[in-house]
């Protein structure tokens, strides 16, 4: 019973520090909100994201850019994606 | 374009991409594997060949070439910046050829052998992108914030585009010449890449169709196996692995020329966004001197330093540069000790001790043949182009 028990505090200790870094990637993942993962996942089919990342600008402006992207630069995106985008943008990257 | 011209681009095309995917295989590039490393700065890509270079964009491939690259007059191949506005496509040479088409008599289409058989021109031309130095506008320009570098000077080797469209014997009605390239967009739904100019700078001498850069065949970043070559203009001109020019009654009306590289008619106020028809295209380049030694924020002794910076122009020559130490209270003129001439920058420099301790606002100024000088604020427009303002470098003496 002894060695059982030992077993299985050795075996805790080993995989403690895996079982930490699981922890934070699904920490991060969480992280990752729906509005977030939107937005990479659109806009990195055709540009890096730092282009937008680099830049400040407020809900006008950004409306403005994702609809020129949605209207001259062909990306396809539901009205409601687009405004989730817009909302995105203006809450992490607005002035 | 007729079927079977727009067949034989897509079939090119295709190629190109399987030929991309190959070389991404190798890690030649990685254009269209980096967007999720994008993410993180620290996973940003380096380019094969163009480790040094400042990474602006990993997609489309942006690269800035950093103050070092100007101590070469002529920029090494390593140091050149790259601007693509989509997909970079690889060719395979042996599918490729160009086709001329639209208002001629005589449609052409020519193998690099072919291509090869007109009189060859070998020269030196600067390539500025018109966004260069977009970062320095206040209030910010959209798009990629360029510093000084997106600029370069390297040896052309080619043939006239006024050859290939003479032999091409156009009509009356040719007024602009579309090119276009192999390079595609990242989803089918975008626009492709394809610019005009006027038919009168396509039959300028200085126009050229060239196939070899600093001695070596065009690197695929700079347009294998050929490009177009707009001296004083803006590099997105200068269209890239191109695969077909149509000559045209009417300026192209794609994307890229009624959308981008235009700006405002009238000077606007910083900040005031302008409606694409009250923009015009953008032609040749403005004005402009920059300093790149010493850099911003260096640190100099009392003892004398060695001012250094290029000037160039667009269709123009460089008349004079002038130098303030003194925050533009005073100027005086610099020594130009290697002139490009037309279409190639100058090399200036200028000599100066300063007589006490503190910090100085060193500034230069070009004026070109045409009397244009540069002014003390660019003309602020919202996608940041041609910006030229008197170049201003903080240095420390002490």
């Amino acid at each position: 019973m002894l060695d059982r028990g030992i077993w299985l505090l050795a075996a805790a200790i080993l995989f403690m520090p895996v079982m930490i870094q699981e922890s934070d990637a699904q920490l991060e993942q969480k992280e990752l909100t729906q509005p977030q993962q939107l937005f990479e996942t659109k806009c990195s089919q055709c540009h890096s994201l730092d282009l937008p990342r680099s830049n400040r600008s407020d809900r006008k402006g950004w409306e403005e850019t994702v609809g020129r992207m949605r209207v001259s630069y062909g990306c396809k995106l539901t009205n409601e994606e687009a405004e989730i985008i817009v909302d995105y943008l203006t809450r992490e990257y607005g002035k | 374009m007729k079927t079977d011209e727009l067949s034989r681009r897509s079939f090119i095309k295709k190629a190109g991409q399987l030929g991309a995917a190959l070389a991404l295989s190798k890690g030649i590039f990685a254009e269209n594997a980096t967007a999720q490393a994008q993410e993180k700065p620290a996973e940003k890509p380096v380019f094969e060949g163009k480790e040094k270079m400042i990474v602006l964009s990993s997609k489309p491939i942006t690269l800035e070439m950093p103050l070092e690259g100007f101590e070469h007059f002529i920029t090494p191949t390593v140091f050149f910046f790259v601007r693509n506005n989509i997909g970079m496509p690889v060719i395979d040479i042996g599918k490729w050829d160009l086709g001329i088409n639209g208002e001629v008599r005589s449609p052409l289409r020519l193998t690099m052998s072919d291509i090869r058989k007109f009189e060859e021109v070998e020269t030196l031309v600067t390539l500025e992108c018109y966004g260069n130095s977009r970062g320095f506008f206040e209030p910010k320009a959209s798009g990629n914030q360029w510093k000084k570098g997106g600029i370069g000077t390297a040896r052309w080797k080619g043939i006239r585009l006024k050859d290939v469209i003479e032999k091409a014997n156009i009509t009356d009605k040719a007024k602009h010449v579309v090119f276009d390239g192999a390079d595609e967009p990242f989803v089918p739904t975008a626009p492709d890449f394809r610019r005009s100019i006027p038919i009168e700078k396509a039959m300028g001498p200085e126009t050229l169709l060239v196939y070899e850069m600093n001695g070596s065949p065009l690197p695929v970043y700079h347009g294998y196996p050929l490009r177009v070559l707009v001296p004083g203009w803006g590099g997105s001109c200068s269209v890239k692995w191109l695969v077909n020019i149509q000559v045209a009654e009417k300026e192209f009306d794609g994307l890229y020329m009624v959308d981008k590289y235009r700006t405002p008619i009238n000077p606007v106020k910083p900040g005031t966004k302008v409606l694409p028809k009250d923009m015009a295209v953008l032609t040749d380049l403005d004005v402009r001197s920059i300093i790149f030694s010493p850099s911003d924020g260096a640190k100099i002794s009392t003892e004398e330093v060695l001012i250094k910076g290029y000037a160039w122009t667009g269709d123009a020559e460089i008349e004079r540069v002038d130098v303030s130490t003194d925050s533009g209270k005073t100027w005086q003129k610099a020594k130009i000790v290697k002139k490009g001439g037309r279409y190639v920058w100058s090399l200036w420099e200028y000599k100066w001790k300063a007589q006490k301790q503190g910090s100085y606002l060193l500034m230069c100024r070009a004026t070109d043949s045409k009397g244009r000088s540069q002014p003390i604020s660019a003309n602020w427009n919202q996608d940041g182009y041609l910006y030229n303002a008197v170049d201003k470098v903080w240095v420390d003496v002490g």
